[in-house]
């Protein structure tokens, strides 16, 4: 019951418009071989954008209808996140990766973007392509959501990261060479495979934590229910 | 008069106590000046720049058509910049305002205010109307607000440049836009009940609105051209009085169309509300 | 003066939920009882002007309902409580008042302030009145809801519960203030607390299943139950009677006092009782007495 409860809280619209966007540009590639360069970083732009908008959507207290009886039930209020993410994952995730399977399944023996972190254009480099950055966008944005108590400012946080990222590789990257370590589509043949993995890990660890300071504001009841911010008018 | 006034009064107060407001001119301000930081860096020369560089870039000037001579080339390069800047500021103000405003009219009913309201001497068109000019209010508030601060942050960070071209680019680029914007988004959000909804239905009008700006941005961005004509973004070997007519008179098609689009979103919602109140 | 005619609502999925009303509703206080699902909601937002009837003819104040603007006209002459009222979280008291007055057509800025002042002190909020409105407790929402009801010095009140979530003291106040408000004007009250209509309405409609099945005086209803409410006390885990109302019951060393409302001239150690609106409505809703 809290489980379909999750699914319909999370709804599906956003996974089913990253999946056709991912299939039209895999269509795109199995049609002309000029566009198969492009379709592994078509993962990265993608999936993290479309998670991160449904991260944003996940858990508003001010539009949640019914919190204060969300939160007085007996279980942990963090289970709320857990069952919300869990469908997040199966729904952006799976997609993700059976797209990923089958685009590695099209592609494979074309000209990809060689020389991929020196591992060759396999499930495994599409994979570490979209894992950090979709970890690191759904965490911040769940934790915008929250923090800001509404669905727009954690959407508005997504989009506003991915555009900060596209104009990060290409205008402030240039402009701020030291920043590579945050780009989320940091060009894997301008920097050391050393340096991407580092990226990743970093993005990676901006997610993990932002996850972690979402769970521990679950744990707070007063804060969600805004009777801190109402006792200061 | 008083009821339109009050509706649009009150939209704009409640807008900026729930911080919609100020994070919709903050994303303005933040997305014009960071680009400024970023045209500066770029047009700045750097320390080991080739003399022959600087030679060339006298050259380039000297070879101007006569009725560009004289003009003050590095003002030129600098207001031309923000042209990007003007759209960097545009789309970030965009995305906000389609974002953000959309949740006007479901904030009644997620409220419960809407029965209430429902049972007042106001009509359909009264409250529309209302909601509608609380949204714009509070975007042109922005765009002023947020355009007297660029003029100050831009001199500071990028040195001088045309005022006048920027001003017009600022008021003729991103006020139509962002009223179309936020027309779409108020009309759009009008029939859903819930913040969260007006927020998809926001996200599903930005690639409309988007597109609509980047078709229109080309045209309306040649207005600093009837001002000074090397402002014009296609090179006008000479300038003369018909080239500016065609260009205002391309300026004006666009704001038509802006306006036949917001009048045919009104024109399907304000229906809408008529057949659902004579249920 | 409200004519209702004939009226019937039917939703979607035809679902009826009035089914031929009439009533007449002069000035005064109108009380509106029934159980849950009667309909009084939806007759109360038709005379509102939020729901259109589906046949039948509603004039208030000489506009008939069916008509956009009559209904438009209506408006300007009422003021409506409804049951689950929300209020503007981010605007202070005084200016939730003051936005509802200007969108009633009180245009004159010192009577709009002098008004909103007034009401305010009535319901006892001038302490708080520039505090936002999502710091208030459930019974100051309530109070503002009535203060908003109360703008504009209407013709025609319609109030849907009206003293839910009020304290006593809130509630006797709240009842006094309609009360004497009702002099010149009509006001249509609808509540579960039968105390509420018995101490203040001079006239009373029962719904049932969309339909009337009584309107007159609550000393009319009150009549209705004369000779079946009845007290009787019985030992510890007996019951009264199934075809009896339990009205209520008091726990006593001897046993247990019943009050009940039926037919229980034949039990044994029954004192028959002076009957209360509340017994009224409860031999009505057992369907023993005959439609008004």
């Amino acid at each position: 019951m809290a489980w379909r409860f999750s699914f319909r809280a999370v709804g599906w619209l956003l996974a089913l418009i990253g999946g056709l966007l991912l299939v039209a540009r895999l269509a795109i590639a199995a049609a002309n071989s000029e566009f198969i360069e492009g379709t592994f970083a078509s993962f990265e732009v993608i999936v993290p954008l479309m998670a991160g908008l449904h991260a944003a959507l996940l858990f508003a207290p001010d539009d949640e209808p019914a919190l204060e009886l969300l939160l007085a039930a007996p279980r942990p209020a963090a289970y709320l996140i857990y069952e919300r993410l869990a469908v997040l994952i199966v729904l952006q995730g799976g997609l993700a990766l059976a797209l990923s399977v089958l685009t590695v399944v099209i592609t494979h023996g074309e000209k990809l973007i060689t020389p991929m972190i020196g591992y060759g254009e396999n499930l495994i480099t599409l994979m570490i392509i979209w894992i950090a950055p979709t970890v690191c966008i759904v965490g911040l944005c769940l934790l915008a959501t929250l923090y800001a108590r509404r669905t727009a400012f954690g959407v508005l946080t997504a989009i506003m990261i991915c555009v900060a990222m596209a104009f990060g590789r290409e205008v402030i990257l240039p402009t701020f060479p030291n920043l590579w370590f945050t780009i989320f589509y940091l060009d894997a043949r301008a920097v050391t495979p050393e340096q991407y993995f580092a990226n990743r890990a970093f993005l990676l660890g901006v997610g993990v934590v932002a996850l972690a300071l979402v769970l521990r504001r679950m744990r707070d009841e007063e804060a969600l229910l805004g009777y801190s911010e109402a006792k200061n008018g | 008069m008083s009821k339109l006034n009050a509706i649009a009064r009150y939209e704009l107060l409640m807008a900026w106590r729930r911080r919609s407001l100020p994070i919709l001119w903050l994303l303005l301000l933040v997305g014009s000046i960071f680009f400024t930081t970023l045209v500066a860096n770029s047009s700045r020369p750097t320390a080991d720049a080739d003399q022959a560089d600087v030679v060339e870039s006298t050259l380039a000037a000297a070879d101007l058509p006569e009725w560009a001579q004289g003009i003050d080339m590095l003002v030129v390069e600098h207001t031309v910049g923000l042209f990007s800047v003007v759209i960097t500021g545009m789309v970030f103000f965009m995305v906000g305002v389609t974002l953000l405003m959309g949740e006007v009219i479901p904030l009644d009913r997620q409220f419960k205010v809407r029965e209430l309201l429902d049972t007042l001497p106001i009509s359909r068109a009264t409250y529309l109307v209302g909601k509608l000019l609380g949204a714009w209010i509070g975007v042109l508030l922005g765009i002023l607000i947020g355009g007297a601060l660029c003029v100050v942050a831009i001199r500071l960070i990028l040195g001088i440049y045309d005022l006048r071209v920027f001003a017009v680019m600022w008021l003729v680029m991103l006020t139509p836009m962002a009223l179309v914007a936020a027309a779409l988004s108020v009309l759009a959000g009008s029939f859903f009940g819930s913040r969260r909804t007006a927020v998809l239905v926001g996200l599903l009008v930005l690639p409309f609105v988007m597109t609509l700006a980047m078709v229109a941005v080309p045209t309306l961005g040649g207005i600093g051209a009837l001002i000074e004509p090397i402002y014009a973004l296609v090179v006008q070997m000479e300038p003369s009085a018909a080239t500016n007519t065609l260009i205002g008179q391309r300026i004006e098609d666009t704001l038509l169309v802006f306006a036949g689009v917001v009048l045919a979103a009104w024109t399907v919602v304000w229906g809408w509300m008529r057949v659902r109140s004579a249920r | 003066m409200i004519e209702i005619e004939n009226l019937t609502k039917t939703y979607r999925g035809k679902v009826n939920a009035l089914n031929g009303v009439d009533l007449a509703i002069g000035t005064g206080m109108f009380g509106l009882v029934g159980p849950n699902g009667a309909g009084k909601t939806t007759l109360m937002r038709i005379l509102a002007g939020l729901l259109r009837a589906s046949s039948g003819r509603v004039v208030v104040f000489g506009h008939d309902l069916s008509h956009y603007e009559e209904r438009q006209s209506a408006k300007a002459n009422l003021g409506y409580l409804p049951q689950d009222l929300g209020l503007y979280p981010n605007l202070n008291a005084t200016e939730f008042l003051n936005y509802m007055a200007i969108l009633k057509g009180m245009t004159d800025k010192r009577e709009r302030g002098r008004q909103i002042d007034g009401l305010i002190e009535n319901v006892r909020l001038t302490d708080v009145a520039k505090r936002r409105l999502k710091t208030y407790s459930g019974g100051m929402k309530r109070r503002i809801g009535i203060a908003q009801a109360l703008l504009g010095d209407p013709k025609l009140l319609i109030v849907d519960e009206p003293t839910a979530g009020l304290d006593p003291e809130e509630r006797v106040r709240f009842r006094n203030l309609l009360a004497d408000m009702a002099a010149d004007r009509t006001i249509i009250l609808s509540t579960h607390i039968v105390e509420d209509i018995s101490q203040s309405c001079n006239a009373l409609a029962v719904l049932r299943g969309g339909r009337v099945v009584f309107h007159g005086t609550p000393g009319d209803l009150i009549e209705r139950a004369r000779g079946h409410v009845w007290a009787l006390t019985m030992a510890a885990r007996q019951r009264p009677d199934e075809r009896l109302t339990v009205v209520s019951s008091l726990q006593m060393q001897t046993g247990t006092q019943y009050r009940v409302v039926g037919d229980a001239a034949d039990s044994t150690d029954v004192v028959q009782v002076e009957p209360s609106l509340e017994d009224g409505y409860l031999w009505l809703m057992q369907g023993q007495a005959v439609v008004g």
